[in-house]
């Protein structure tokens, strides 16, 4: 009873346009105040107590690292050190697209964030050549997507937030499906415009590739300091040089030194940033993180209510009593993702659905970090499905395109996405070798 | 301009210079207590116990902050399906209707967290880490969520006389 | 439900199964009128947030350990200042002598707290990756080693020349792995839990605390029972603890034997080499216990662990 009014509450609030996070903190509080009541020092402490968690820092940084990117030329300079490569292929500019997505990935959080920085500069340049708005607006929203699961990732770190995991395990575990994805989006790059006849651009000669490889080596510095200032080195012993091994920040940290770098190559080496341009920057991105971070509280909120009714709890038991094999449940998991990835993007996703699902993952078998990626990959899916489809708004945003013209432009790439979805369910392999490798 | 809505006006551009200053701020602190907390634990071998909390301390008040400002720029992320399949008049309603729901929740959670903070007063409890008394931490995130109100009753006076703001921005997730 | 059991560790660890154990024995007790529940794995109330929590009511029953009240009851930290107590016997001895208890209860009691039992862990023991056995309080300066957030354990650490890093238990084993700290100091269990075994290159077993957990009730239910009742949660709470006990020291044999087996060396330290680290950690015990607690307790608690 209980909880469906609780239930009732929440789709009324989110139907009539209320925000996410109101619709989970006034469904609460709602229902508490009519049927069952919390006390309310303890709404104050769920909602004011538990957002000071070292972990979540990591968000912000890594917002700012990747705007100040954006503004402070280095997205550029990668895109165009990619294309120095690749420009001549057959779909070139759509594998430029595909692999300055990757790269950007390694330093944004964020799927959206990496369709709007890579989308300003090639959503222009594609049509230029003769790319359909269409292939350009396919390529953009569902490679952007590539940015949650290659690391750093904000929904893994809220998802290790939540079920208590190693983020840093989960970056690991999204590097090899990431790169699966982005082999398979270059593929479809190349197939598409095979089949449209797009005009290929002249293959550059070694002298040409010169200049832009000088230009991007110190925006290239910033996902190798993630990196290796995340994973680390192995040993090494030149006499005056000698490197114990291992890393050297958490990713929290790792996010603030992205901040700096970002920032101080921007300002001084590329020049394109002012100190003001910096600060309007950070300013400007801010809110995105404070709408996160007040959806975090009121999912809390949410998740203490939902644990306190015994919802979870009986959830895993009814899940446990269809003795279902782990495909099986993760079937499950994947179509309910699915239908849920239409109306709800990323992060309050996850921290709606996964503190109920965990432990019946748990309980199957599945291994917590393996578990984690297949979240983020229906999540990718979810990016580009309407209604809501944060990848879709954000290309019509930079193209000036109608949402369901990103979308039809999308539906062909989503049959990558969908084949990464099945592969990363069924061979929990290819996450769990990376960290297996690494951590033992 | 009615004196009224000089004052919203003057509100309005008042909170949003606060904001700004604030964010900045602390944003820089949060990258300088970040960098330092790096750089002495691997070039001078050593730390602050306190460096920590008061990283996290300088980061969350400036993003909630910044969560005041996205109150201004409708960037809490709503499911506005229904809004786009109504007319206008009823669209406008619902987002009345939305904009007191989220009006009422702030201030009840101002008032929440004024009993939780006066609880924790009476606890008398401090950070181990750096001493700082736990109800003058707790306080900030209500005291900004006093600005989410005033926020939200700007935007149902802008939704009333027809002018509410522009769509939301490059999202998240 | 009536009674809420909220337990910050996994249900499976010798902590959880006590927890179990209590609120079946409660039931029995109380009958089929009173609901009790048990939420593990602090999914009604992390480490942190647990005693307010309990203060306002949410839950009825906490175990956390020891040091998580000092900054509510600053004198529990006389009892796990380094190298004063060393056995379950004399933390319980400690726990129940006038003296002792003078220092801390009134503080639980004006906040609504009533410690009803005392749960054990174990001694902490110093695990670490390298190749160098650290043996003597000099071989710890610049380790980076994470420790909870307890003023006195820090101050410990910082006493000996370590560098002591904060960091949430869960980014532990791969910050471990990666070298971002070097070292832990948690009980034989709690390493072999969280899947340290495998990471860490050696043990010293240097014991500088005996961890235990502090049963705490909120006193306005405890208080609020007809005396039939609580005398019945009294008998459960007896026959947990006394599971507990035999089985806290179970789990950490074979926590130490896992070490053993994973062919990790584990140290002990000869009469001198625990006497140099008492020697070095001692100074903590003016701050965190002399000033805290008062001559009186800390000569009682040196008394109880014999030592001076
Ligand atoms: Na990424
Ligand atoms: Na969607």
């Amino acid at each position: 009873m209980t909880a469906l009014v609780l239930v009732v509450l929440f789709f009324f609030l989110i139907v009539i346009g209320a925000p996410v996070a109101v619709a989970l903190g006034g469904a609460v509080v709602a229902t508490s105040l009519m049927l069952d009541p919390i006390p309310a020092a303890i709404i104050g402490q769920k909602v004011f107590a538990n957002l000071d968690h070292f972990t979540l820092m990591a968000i912000p940084f890594f917002f700012f690292a990747s705007a100040l990117m954006e503004t402070g030329g280095l997205v550029r300079r990668l895109i165009d050190l990619a294309n120095a490569f690749v420009g001549h292929w057959t779909g070139g500019l759509g594998v430029t697209t595909v692999l300055s997505c990757i790269f950007f990935a390694a330093i944004s959080g964020s799927s959206p964030a990496t369709v709007a920085g890579v989308g300003r500069i090639m959503y222009p340049t594609l049509v230029k050549d003769g790319y359909t708005p269409r292939y350009a607006l396919g390529a953009l929203v569902t490679a952007g997507s590539i940015g949650i699961l290659i690391p750093p990732s904000i929904p893994l770190i809220i998802y290790g937030f939540v079920t208590e995991s190693s983020v840093t395990r989960l970056f690991m575990a999204g590097v090899v499906p990431g790169l699966i994805y982005g082999a398979g989006m270059m593929v479809m790059a190349w197939f598409l415009a095979r089949k449209a006849d797009v005009p290929r651009r002249p293959r550059l000669a070694w002298g040409e590739r010169r200049a832009p490889i000088w230009a991007a080596l110190p925006a290239l510095m910033l996902p190798l300091v993630i990196l290796v200032g995340i994973y680390g080195l192995p040993k090494f012993d030149l006499g005056i040089l000698s490197y114990q091994g291992g890393a050297i920040f958490t990713p929290t940290e790792a996010a603030v030194m992205a901040t700096l770098l970002a920032l101080l190559i921007g300002m001084f080496v590329y020049r394109e940033l002012t100190a003001r341009d910096a600060i309007n920057c950070i300013v400007s991105t801010a809110p995105s993180v404070g709408m996160i971070f007040f959806i975090t509280t009121n999912a809390l909120l949410f998740a203490f209510f939902i644990t306190k009714l015994g919802i979870p709890a009986a959830v895993t038991g009814w899940i446990m009593s269809l003795g279902l094999e782990p495909w099986q449940f993760l079937l499950m998991v994947n179509l309910m993702f699915l239908i849920v990835g239409f109306f709800l993007e990323g992060v309050p996703t996850i921290l709606m659905f996964v503190p109920v699902l965990f432990p019946a993952a748990v309980a199957v078998g599945v291994d917590p970090v393996h578990f984690g990626i297949i979240v983020i990959v229906n999540i990718e899916l979810g990016l580009v499905t309407p209604p809501v489809g944060l990848n879709l708004f954000v290309a019509s945003g930079v193209s000036g395109q109608p949402v369901l013209e990103a979308f039809y432009g999308a539906l062909p790439w989503m049959v990558v996405t969908i084949c990464v979805l099945l592969l990363v369910t069924f061979v929990p392999e290819l996450s769990l070798w990376l960290p297996d490798l690494i951590f033992n | 301009m009615s004196p009224f809505a000089r004052l919203c006006d003057r509100v309005d551009r008042g909170l949003a210079a606060i904001e700004t200053v604030i964010i900045a701020t602390l944003a820089v602190i949060g990258i300088g207590l970040g960098t330092m907390q790096v750089v002495l634990r691997y070039v001078f071998n050593t730390g602050f116990e306190w460096n920590e909390a008061y990283f996290v301390l300088a980061t969350v008040t400036a993003i909630l902050m910044a969560g005041s400002r996205a109150v201004r720029d409708d960037m809490h992320v709503r499911v506005d399906v229904i809004k786009m399949i109504v007319p206008a008049a009823t669209a406008r309603v619902l987002d009345l209707i939305a904009h007191a729901a989220s009006l009422a929740l702030c201030a009840f959670y101002v008032w929440c967290g004024f009993l939780y903070v006066n609880f924790t007063r009476a606890m008398d409890t401090a950070s181990p880490e750096t001493g700082l008394k736990d109800w003058l931490v707790y306080s900030i995130m209500p005291s900004i969520l006093v600005l989410f109100c005033i926020r939200y009753l700007l935007r149902i006076r802008a939704t009333w006389l027809g002018h509410d703001v522009a769509p939301h921005g490059d999202g998240v997730a | 439900a009536d009674i809420i059991l909220s337990n910050d560790n996994n249900a499976v660890g010798v902590k959880g199964q006590t927890f179990d154990l209590l609120a079946a024995e409660i039931t029995k007790r109380l009958g089929d009128g009173t609901t009790v529940e048990v939420h593990h794995s602090g999914s009604l109330f992390d480490q942190k947030t647990q005693i307010q929590g309990l203060q306002l009511g949410s839950a009825t029953l906490i175990a956390p350990t020891s040091g998580i009240y000092a900054t509510m009851a600053p004198g529990v930290s006389a009892l796990t200042l380094p190298f004063l107590l060393s056995t379950p016997e004399q933390v319980q001895e400690a726990m129940q002598d006038e003296t002792v208890r003078a220092a801390f209860l009134p503080d639980f009691e004006a906040k609504n707290i009533v410690p009803v039992a005392v749960w054990m862990n174990g001694p902490r023991e110093l695990s670490y990756k390298g190749d160098k056995a650290i043996l003597l309080p000099e071989d710890m300066a610049g380790v980076k080693v994470r420790v909870q957030s307890v003023p006195s354990d820090i101050a410990a650490m910082n006493a000996v020349g370590a560098n002591v890093i904060a960091m949430s238990w869960s980014e532990v084993p791969t910050a471990l792995q990666q070298g971002v700290i070097d070292a832990v100091e948690p009980t034989a269990n709690a390493l072999s839990g969280a899947g340290l075994v495998e990471i860490i290159d050696q043990m010293t077993k240097f014991g500088y605390q005996y961890s235990f957990y502090i049963v705490g009730a909120n006193k306005t239910w405890w208080d609020g029972m007809s005396e039939s009742d609580r005398a019945a949660v009294q008998e459960a709470l007896d026959v947990a603890t006394a599971w507990n006990f035999e089985n806290a020291a179970k789990e950490n044999a074979a926590g130490y034997q896992e070490v053993i087996d994973a062919g990790k060396p584990v140290n002990e330290l000869t009469p001198e080499q625990r006497a140099a680290w008492a020697e070095a950690m001692k100074p903590v015990w003016k701050e965190f216990g002399d000033d805290v607690v008062g001559e009186a307790a800390m000569a009682r608690l040196r008394e109880i662990g014999g030592v001076n």
